[in-house]
């Protein structure tokens, strides 16, 4: 009976999760006059599957795809190197200042991305980035103070009786960091993985800004690209978010297991 | 491997460097490369004919190399602002008409007094509505938007009622709304209001209501707020009776919770029997195919309270001379008949080129918009204009909603409008 009633609560839950996304999907189907009616209509009549098809012949599609995906998989590759070795310096070495540096990364979490945008601009433009992709794919490469804390607590996890071990063997501390801590720490790497591909896919504001050639454009901007100031194509806008979410649920579902395992044990370290 | 590795990623770093990178400002050989601004949703008929048209420009101008800089409405003034900040606006660009100010009050803009001078003024509309209160012109417009009663013309025949004409006030305005209004299931709630009165974007709306009942917005160069007025009051009790006892107009809340630019669907889906609406607002009527006339703003005991926007080409101050005589010839041509004319075509603006609107506009249309746009005033524009408008229009829509007394609303909303004036202007000389 207990378990009759979770099912069912959990079930309610996830349609009530679901129900956004559903509405999404039929809007994305419907025509512009279906769209704005008033009140509105939960299902497409008829079914617009050309909205979809519309969005390709409007917009390079594809290239803002490939844009999305060079700078999400080298923001993951270059996040995911240095917050763990960031992180695990700042958990195993002796370091003078370590608290002092964790304090002033974590620090920066709490600066919205409004505040540092204009001072980030100027910096990218003295370096000739503007208009390219590396003011989105360079920061990744230099911890972030998420990864760095994440992957700090993995590490302090680890008992030290390993690292005793690998020692004894033999190994320095770059062997005992590869070959036994960061097998230790994959579940936190997929959950840092994900979060890092995530943060990056849906980015709009930095791409807005640093940003100006069509080429040049991430999905996300080219989802935008669609809006109309007078004329509403909100119907095509949310079939191309409907594409532009595809490829973020792929990821999800490919590091689920790891993904899970990470968050579960990140808040049961003992 | 790991070599081989490290390499591969230099070399997708040195791609995703070298992706388009921008070009100098004056060639050797006398080109000058002139970055241009524009708003408009991808692969629109406003982004196909702005390209075609910057085509042509280049092509009768060769020694101008046009890099166009695009983005949606919103994005592209949030981009715009950090352009700015950081010393890399384009050189031109199309801004809001309501924007003109702020830009130039920041030192954005280039002084175009001067070069104004040199074109036939009455050839266009709108370039008045740009000077500021020294005389200067930061602006050329671009095209004009000017609310006006749009009606559709079936429910009004449906209904027996006569459509609205020249003559109409606000009085035979509310009468023939409360005609107008239906409810055909019975439900106790109306399937079919006559008007819709409260709309989040208030040039459509409030604004315009207050002036023709007799009060202001702002005065003395836009620099003081003087909404607390018992006229202004008589307005927006108008309108909380439209919404409330007389029931002709659809709630606050269910026009609010459209949003600025789907609270006109109303018209367009047939919810609503009149509206006052832009220019641009003929586009959704006539996509969603509604057989719809439009008519002067009724007469208020002070006049209509006809108000203007009128988007306009600016010129970056740190654009070269070059750059900025390339500009000013880009100006001109996008001004002259042929390219208002092709504008014209897309419905989005009212042309600012006399010639091309009078030929181009719809007949049945074009002179209700003309007539309103000649009789305009500004949208109270000054260097602050987003900001002191969002604190009045919060506490005006506080009203409106029933939150709070029209009294009250509008003795606060004056307060805070003032003090957001206030604190940008203090102090400064200009």
């Amino acid at each position: 009976m207990r378990r009759s009633i979770s099912y069912v609560l959990v079930l309610a839950g996830a349609v009530v999760m679901l129900l956004p996304f559903a509405a999404a999907l039929g809007n994305s189907l419907k025509s512009f006059a279906q769209y704005i009616q008033v009140p509105p209509v939960w299902l497409p009549d008829p079914v617009q599957w050309d909205n979809y098809a519309e969005v390709w012949r409007r917009t390079p599609f594809g290239l803002y795809l490939a844009n999305s995906l060079l700078i999400a998989v080298l923001a993951v590759a270059g996040n995911v190197v240095t917050s763990a070795t960031v992180g695990h310096a700042l958990a195993r070495m002796r370091l003078p200042g370590k608290q002092a540096l964790l304090t002033m990364a974590l620090g920066t979490m709490m600066l919205p991305t409004v505040i540092t945008i204009v001072p980030n601009f100027l910096l990218f433009r003295s370096l000739g980035w503007l208009d390219t992709l590396l003011p989105l794919i360079v920061p990744y490469w230099l911890a972030t103070p998420i990864g760095i804390f994440l992957m700090r607590q993995t590490f302090l996890a680890i008992p030290k009786d390993f690292e005793e071990a690998a020692s004894l063997d033999g190994a320095n501390p770059w062997q005992v960091f590869w070959r036994v801590h960061v097998p230790l720490a994959k579940p936190a790497l997929a959950t840092l993985a994900v979060f890092t591909f995530t943060t990056s896919w849906k980015a709009v504001l930095e791409p807005v800004i640093y940003l100006t050639s069509p080429e040049n454009y991430t999905l996300p901007v080219g989802v935008l690209s669609l809006k109309g100031q007078f004329v509403g194509n909100d119907q095509l806008v949310t079939a191309a978010a409907m594409m532009s979410l595809l490829p973020m649920l792929v990821v999800f579902v490919l590091a689920q297991r790891y993904f899970v395992r990470g968050t579960m044990s990140a808040g049961l370290k003992g | 491997m790991r070599v081989r590795m490290l390499a591969a990623a230099a070399a997708v770093l040195a791609l995703a460097a070298t992706a388009a990178c921008g070009g100098g400002s004056a060639g050797d050989d006398g080109t000058v490369t002139l970055r241009l601004g524009f708003y408009a949703a991808a692969g629109d008929p406003a982004d196909t004919t702005m390209r075609e048209l910057v085509k042509e420009f280049s092509a009768a101008n060769p020694s101008i190399k046009v890099q166009l800089e695009v983005a949606p409405y919103v994005k592209f003034f949030e981009r715009l602002r950090t352009q700015i900040a950081g010393g890399q606006a384009p050189q031109v660009w199309l801004s809001d008409g309501v924007l003109v100010q702020e830009f130039a009050a920041r030192g954005a803009l280039a002084d175009l007094t001067d070069r104004v001078k040199t074109v036939n003024a009455a050839d266009y509309s709108g370039i008045e509505l740009n000077r500021d209160q020294k005389g200067r012109v930061f602006g050329f417009p671009q095209g004009a938007q000017t609310p006006v009663l749009f009606y559709n013309k079936k429910l009004f025949a449906e209904a027996g009622v006569a459509e609205p004409t020249a003559e109409w006030t606000y009085d035979d305005l509310a009468a023939a709304a409360k005609k107008l209004t239906k409810d055909t299931n019975g439900d106790g709630k109306p399937d079919t209001y006559g008007m819709r009165v409260y709309s989040p974007g208030f040039t459509e709306s409030w604004w315009p209501i207050i002036k023709a009942f007799g009060g202001d917005i702002v005065t003395d160069g836009n620099r003081k707020v003087v909404v607390d007025s018992p006229e202004a009051k008589a307005a927006l009790d108008w309108m909380l009776a439209a919404m409330g006892k007389d029931g002709f107009a659809p709630d606050y809340v269910t026009t609010e919770a459209l949003g600025k630019g789907a609270v006109h669907a109303l018209f367009a889906t047939g919810r609503v029997a009149m509206s006052y609406g832009i220019y641009a607002r003929t586009l959704p009527a006539v996509n969603a195919k509604v057989d719809f006339g439009v008519a002067p703003l009724p007469k208020g005991p002070k006049g209509r309270g006809n108000v203007a926007i009128v988007n306009s080409w600016v010129v970056s101050k740190a654009a070269s001379p070059a750059q900025a005589d390339a500009a000013w010839k880009w100006i001109t041509y996008f001004a002259g008949e042929g390219p208002q004319s092709r504008w014209a075509r897309l419905g989005e603006a009212i042309p600012i080129n006399k010639k091309a609107a009078a030929s181009a506009l719809p007949a049945d249309r074009g002179k209700v918009f003309l007539e309103a746009l000649d009789a305009a005033g500004d949208l109270g524009t000054n260097a602050v204009w987003s900001e002191y408008t969002e604190a009045l229009a919060k506490r005006v829509n506080e009203a409106l909603s029933g939150a709070t007394p029209v009294a009250t609303a509008l003795k606060t909303g004056q307060q805070e409008a003032q003090q957001v004036i206030d604190r940008f202007y203090a102090g400064q000389t200009q």
